[in-house]
């Protein structure tokens, strides 16, 4: 199953919520979609989930315009909202039950589901709890589950992790890679960067309604990190250290930075690999010596300048 | 058991959520312990200080029945259009009506659903003052049949109020302004159970309550598709179950009152002076149509033209409108003569000229800056206001002693039904034509953009 974003346009009176958002992603792949609030997110959700319709510009869901056939494209998706379900009245196996009809399931079909999702989601042992009772992740396990029942291939998730504490997080993380590796298409929108970098294999980032970067994390990232970056940390005499690094070739610039010494080179691992030969050759003696990373949150912060719409 | 699984899994999910949280609502069953209570001490109260005179010995049963059937109608039709529609307007603001949007559930199942637990709940409170009301039977003074007669206008009155209840909680206006005619629908809502005991006073006949059911057989419906339209998507074609529903309520009716010729006055003036106001509303569509509507347009030119009225737009409303307006007209003044038929028409005309200004006032004038098209209404509504009231200010200050004369009428649609209808027929024609020429271009390019698009394509 495949997924293309081509050339979004919405606009709310004067505000251009979407500018021409284009990107692609296929099944068996969780892509996130980042930006800050007011970005677009949102709104590229909602039209993905068939509630809202773009003034230009379509989306596909396995070759199914959003635009075109919207009843077909609700058959193959999944949404998942920022909001969790509170209800009072309803239990969790009631909430799913329900839905599942919604979806037009009925009889052994309607139980099976629910209960395989019940299973999968791992609220089988809280079917009967109403929902305002449960924990927020546990809530958002139903809310997941919930989005399931018609086993879509597309899953669409609007800030999941949002709320959540940690070791809800990490269980939502497993839950969306079990299903990831169940070949669904996931496109989760979150501001908990960390979150998606660990899980996620590729990144659309979004400002004021349009795409600043879009790709796999790992291709991102060396978009963004144009040099090899070292971090070298000497146990005695830095001044030393410094200068010896200044004297190899494939060094262009090295800096002090609280104790630590920050070295840009010109080359690949293999030259970081031989500059601390180098160094320790030399007679430099090293705490740490590390090639620098730099993360979604890095990149996010780089590159976005906190437009709103 | 097989039986009732199989009952439970066709039952609408709605329904089936709805019982759920009916049954289990402390709110619900205390409303339900509560009304037996009040019909338990009502009946003893009744009993034990009648019980000695002998007056009243043939009436006792019929005395009794009307205090307990007060009770009835104030608890069903106030809780049960409040348990039904209110916990939907919570819903809305949850955004959990989204969440049954992205399912494949339509919207006139949500609606269907919820009347039907509204008759649920109805008839759980009927079986409560079944009891008391065989009690009353037995007492003497009333019949099984009446008692049953009563009942069912009860059904009937409290379903119209649910529907109302949910149309009102489905109106795209602020929480304010809901909660404004919220007070106001509860206060028509208090009317009812008196209104229905002074009928009850003077005795109901069977054929009241016939003609009381099938007017509210067609209020539903019709009142039901216009809910069902307020909570459909902005982006799908909103107006085809509305008027679908509408004509074929308006067809049905039509044809009942072959059977029943009393009634075709009343059909013909209610269609018109509500396809007359329906031609204000319809000011206020988005007159360009969403993708997912252009996608349903026929690509036949001919099945094109049948579907326009029935297609969002203001033209296409107003097409619509004016296809029933028109053709009841016809009818009507080949049923009653001209003169009773040219008091409909300049009514529809009067509605379609102030349409037509309000119209072209917020496209052309500043108004635009500040009005939306959605409010486009509003505008028609207060031009028509000023239309009933500014020739009498006029009049007054012209002449303060005097009776104001034909001319200072025109303009006021309900002018028309007092005298010389043709003349407002002529006022409001010649004033529509020229706010027709004024709007041509823009009424064109809407038939114009009527047709389904040619330039997208699935990709693969």
């Amino acid at each position: 199953m495949k997924i293309v974003v081509d050339q979004l346009h919405k606009t709310f009176g004067k505000n251009t919520a979407l500018d021409g958002v284009s990107f692609s992603f296929d099944s068996g792949h969780i892509f996130g979609f980042v930006g800050p609030n007011g970005a677009g997110k949102t709104t590229t959700m909602r039209i993905l989930s068939t509630m809202m319709e773009p003034d230009h510009g379509d989306a596909f869901i396995d070759g199914v315009s959003v635009v075109q056939d919207p009843e077909q494209v609700r058959r193959c998706i999944g949404f998942v909202p920022d909001s969790l379900p509170e209800h009072k009245d309803i239990t969790v196996h009631e909430y799913l039950e329900f839905f599942a009809r919604a979806y037009g399931m009925r009889g052994k079909r309607c139980r099976t589901a629910v209960a395989d999702i019940e299973e999968f989601t791992g609220v089988e042992g809280m079917r009967d709890k109403v929902l305002a009772a449960l924990s927020k992740g546990m809530k958002q396990r139903v809310s997941v589950g919930r989005a399931l029942l018609n086993d879509p291939g597309v899953i669409l998730m609007d800030e999941p992790a949002a709320g959540l504490d940690p070791r809800a997080r990490i269980e939502l993380r497993e839950l969306l890679s079990a299903l990831a590796e169940q070949k669904k298409a996931i496109l989760v929108s979150s501001h908990i960067l960390s979150e998606l970098t660990e899980i996620c294999h590729g990144v659309v980032i979004i400002e004021s309604g349009r795409i600043l970067e879009k790709g796999t994390v790992a291709d991102i990232k060396s978009r963004m990190q144009a040099s090899l970056k070292l971090v070298v940390r000497p146990l005695e005499d830095p001044e030393k250290v410094r200068h010896e690094l200044q004297r190899l070739p494939t060094v262009e610039e090295a800096h002090d930075e609280a104790g630590e010494l920050m070295v840009s080179i010109d080359g690949d691992e293999d030259a970081g690999a031989d500059i601390l030969t180098a160094l320790v050759q030399q007679g430099c003696r090293l705490a740490e010596f590390r090639q620098e990373t730099v993360d979604l949150e890095d990149i996010f912060m780089s590159i976005t300048k906190g437009n709103v719409q | 058991m097989s039986v009732v699984n199989w009952m439970v899994d066709r039952t609408n999910p709605v329904v089936l959520r709805e019982s759920r949280q009916l049954v289990r609502s402390r709110f619900a069953v205390g409303i339900m312990m509560a009304f037996l209570l009040i019909m338990v001490v009502a009946s003893a109260l009744y009993v034990l200080t009648t019980g000695h005179k002998s007056y009243n010995a043939f009436s006792k049963g019929k005395d009794l029945f009307m205090i307990l059937y007060m009770i009835l109608g104030y608890a069903t039709i106030l809780f049960v259009p409040a348990f039904t529609a209110l916990p939907f307007l919570g819903q809305k603001q949850a955004n959990s009506m989204d969440l049954l949007f992205v399912s494949t559930i339509p919207p006139r199942s949500i609606i269907f659903g919820k009347m039907i637990s509204a008759l649920w709940m109805t008839v759980l409170l009927f079986s409560v003052s079944m009891p008391f009301m065989v009690l009353t039977v037995l007492l003497r003074g009333i019949g099984l049949f009446e008692v049953l007669l009563y009942l069912a206008m009860q059904m009937a009155l409290v379903l119209l109020a649910t529907i109302g209840c949910l149309l009102l909680v489905c109106l795209p206006t602020s929480r304010v302004f809901t909660g404004l005619i919220g007070i106001g629908y509860f206060m028509l809502l208090l009317m009812f159970p008196g209104l229905t005991l002074s009928f009850g006073s003077r005795g109901v006949s069977g054929e009241f309550v016939a003609v009381l059911l099938v007017v509210v057989a067609l209020l539903l419906p019709m009142l039901g598709a216009l809910t069902t339209t307020l909570i459909s998507p902005k982006v799908s074609n909103r107006a085809l179950p509305a008027r679908i529903t509408i004509t074929a309520c308006w067809i049905v009716a039509g044809l009942t009152t072959i059977l029943q010729p009393d009634a075709f006055e009343a059909w013909s003036y209610i269609f018109v002076l509500g396809a007359g106001l329906a031609l204000f509303l319809c000011t206020s569509d988005p007159s360009v149509l969403s993708r997912r509507v252009q996608h349903a347009v026929p690509k036949n030119a001919f099945l094109r033209l049948l579907a326009f009225p029935f297609f969002n737009g203001p033209v296409s409303g107003w097409a619509w409108c004016l296809t029933l307006g028109c053709i009841t007209i016809g009818v009507h003044t080949l049923g009653l003569g001209y003169s009773e038929g040219s008091v409909l028409a300049s009514w529809l005309l009067y509605g379609m000229m102030y349409s037509l200004m309000a119209v072209f006032i917020r496209r052309v004038t500043f108004v635009r800056r500040f009005c939306s098209e959605k409010y486009t209404w509003a505008i028609a509504l207060f031009l028509a206001a000023l239309g009933c009231i500014l020739p009498l200010l006029a009049n007054f200050a012209v002449d303060p002693t005097g009776r104001a004369k034909l001319l200072w009428h025109m303009g006021n649609p309900f002018a028309a039904f007092d005298k010389e209808p043709e003349s407002h027929l002529l006022f409001a024609g010649v004033v529509c034509g020229l706010f027709l020429l004024l709007n041509a271009r823009w009424i064109f390019r809407q038939f114009a953009a009527f047709r389904p698009p040619q330039d997208l394509k699935p990709k693969a």
